[in-house]
């Protein structure tokens, strides 16, 4: 059986704020209420939930950014909150909304901070970067300033960055978000072959379903800081994610939304039935992350 | 310290492409210069007290002062302040390296490049100008250089702790207007201590201002090695001083940032 690398035992996080102007009143907000769970070795995790369900929350907690409440959690053997250099060798980081290069200067240099910082001798530090750049096409950005890469260029970098000191767990915050299709594709088909050919654990949180269908085996659902679901993804398909919509635009400038859903009829069938005669453009959607979450909330009835 | 010394070298390295930074500096540190030596020029003629300093000692105490003024790094404290009021700092500290001393290390790399590149131009530019009147002690210079880079460190310092301060105040800028105030009045930028009332020159020798800018321009024109060892001590305490409250708003920060997030 593999090893479990992430151990998370009864995690809460509690914020307080003050409110009142003369008697000052301490208001708690729990944004991680009592959560467990474990990932083996070499397992990538979705970590899905809507805004505001806790899973950033999460991800700070467990690389060493935020402290908790209480409860525990053992990252590859390690304490997060007492060993956080240690911790730091061993994972990599990656939040969609800041960045961790210095945007002043130039990718390589960034690159030789993190690589001194990480205590990584130069001809390793340039093997894996040249490693990197192949898989992520990101070669040519080498000299380029960070503030003049654009959303998708800085992602791959920001990957690469997390990954150069070779950690044996990756976590991603939302690390797709505002990217072209072309710059999804390229991360997802890399942190796929990352996690299959080097083992490397991936915990991954994100709002795009095709995040978590193209890379991870497993997800977990939280809201309001509660876990909700833990299943793998290939259940969650089957169960959750038959239901389709279909935008369709007729040349007169109308919109029609349609829904099928593909347990109950084939896409073939559904389309035969539909009028498609004077139709300029078609739009297939999945449902949004929330109406799976209230599909959930209500015994998945709303998807049966 | 190999970590430390690669933040050092990268800010050094970098300070070349910051051409219009240094021009700007360097333009306004030797107008200051120009007008301090023609005013002390009048003033030297019309008033016999003047006589203590001579206009050429005079200029080269303004240059030490000017150098130590213009020579470091500019809106390091804004950008400390803006990562702490946006939580960025918080995910610096994911990597194995302590975030304050890295900040130091940017601005120890920034004054390592202007300090001697500004010394250097700034004393062409006196020679020029004095047509090459050398002042009292100049073969004392090199303890003066070396005096100016522990300056160096306990202004890198200072930069680092205005930035924190914004942890007390939510902008470290009132502290940034009360140091470089404190500065240009105790450490004697424009006008030697010496000028000053004798309760006032107590006041300043009680700061660190007094040691770190008045102290070391001072030796350009009255030099003893007792005078250079005792600025040198003075500044080591109060370097001693800036890392132990730095490392105490840096634990605060930490803690901060552990509980409520970035």
């Amino acid at each position: 059986m593999p090893k479990e690398v992430i151990l998370v035992d009864q995690l809460f996080k509690s914020f307080y704020s003050s409110k009142g102007w003369f008697r000052k009143s301490l208001v708690k907000t729990d944004a991680v209420k009592n959560l467990s769970f474990s990932v083996c070795a070499g397992e990538c995790l979705a970590f899905i939930g809507p805004n505001g369900a806790g899973k950033s929350t999460t991800v700070k907690l467990l690389t060493s950014v935020l402290y908790p409440t209480s409860g525990t959690a053992l990252i590859d053997g390690l304490n997060p909150w007492k060993n956080r250099c240690a911790l730091a060798h061993r994972i990599g980081v990656v939040f969609g909304q800041r960045s961790q290069l210095w945007y002043h200067l130039p990718v390589c240099d960034s690159f030789s901070l993190l690589a001194a910082a990480y205590d990584i001798p130069d001809h390793v530090a340039q093997k894996k970067w040249k490693e990197l750049s192949e898989m992520l096409n990101i070669g040519r950005l080498w000299r380029m300033p960070v503030k003049q890469l654009s959303l998708g260029q800085r992602m791959r970098c920001e990957i690469a960055a997390s990954l150069l000191h070779s950690p044996s767990i990756l976590f991603l915050d939302e690390p797709t978000i505002g990217l072209d299709v072309e710059a999804k594709r390229i991360l997802r088909d890399f942190l796929k072959k990352e996690a299959s050919e080097n083992g490397t654990t991936i915990l991954l949180t994100s709002h795009d379903t095709e995040d978590i269908e193209k890379v991870c085996q497993r997800v977990l659902l939280i809201n309001n800081g509660t876990k909700m679901l833990d299943t793998s993804v290939q259940r969650l398909k089957t169960d959750f994610l038959s239901k389709k919509y279909v935008r369709l635009i007729k040349t007169n400038g109308d919109s029609v939304r349609l829904s099928f859903d593909t347990h109950k009829q084939s896409v073939q069938s559904f389309l035969k039935q539909t009028d498609l005669n004077d139709i300029t453009d078609i739009t297939i959607e999945n449902p949004p992350l929330e109406e799976i979450i209230r599909a959930l909330y209500i015994g998945g009835e709303a998807y049966a | 310290m190999h970590k430390y010394l690669a933040l050092m070298k990268i800010s050094f390295i970098t300070q070349k492409n910051e051409v219009s930074v240094l021009c700007a500096r360097l333009f306004f540190l030797l107008l200051l210069i120009g007008i301090f030596y023609q005013f002390w020029h009048i003033v030297a003629q019309e008033n016999q007290t003047t006589n203590l300093i001579n206009p050429v000692d005079f200029i080269w105490y303004l240059l030490i002062g000017g150098v130590l003024q213009y020579g470091r790094g500019e809106g390091l404290h804004y950008r400390i302040e803006q990562e702490v009021k946006s939580g960025s700092i918080a995910y610096r500290m994911l990597r194995p390296i302590s975030v304050m001393w890295a900040y130091f290390c940017e601005a120890m790399g920034t004054f390592l490049f202007r300090l001697p590149f500004f010394f250097c131009i700034g004393a062409v530019f006196l020679l020029m100008i004095t047509g090459g009147k050398l002042p009292t002690c100049i073969l004392d210079l090199p303890v003066i250089f070396i005096l100016m880079l522990l300056s160096a460190v306990f202004i890198s310092l200072c930069t680092v702790f205005i930035g924190l301060s914004t942890l007390l105040m939510q902008d470290s800028l009132p502290m940034f207007w009360f140091i470089q105030k404190a500065e240009y009045i105790l450490g004697g930028l424009f006008f030697p201590l010496s000028f000053y009332p004798e309760w006032l020159q107590k006041i300043a020798f009680a700061t660190p201002f007094g040691w770190v800018n008045y102290g070391v321009a001072r030796l350009i024109y009255d030099y003893s090695f007792i005078k250079a060892v005792d600025t040198a001590l003075h500044i080591l305490f109060w370097i001693m001083f800036m890392i132990a409250v730095n490392t105490l708003f840096y634990r605060l920060l930490v803690r901060r940032m552990a509980i409520n997030g970035g």
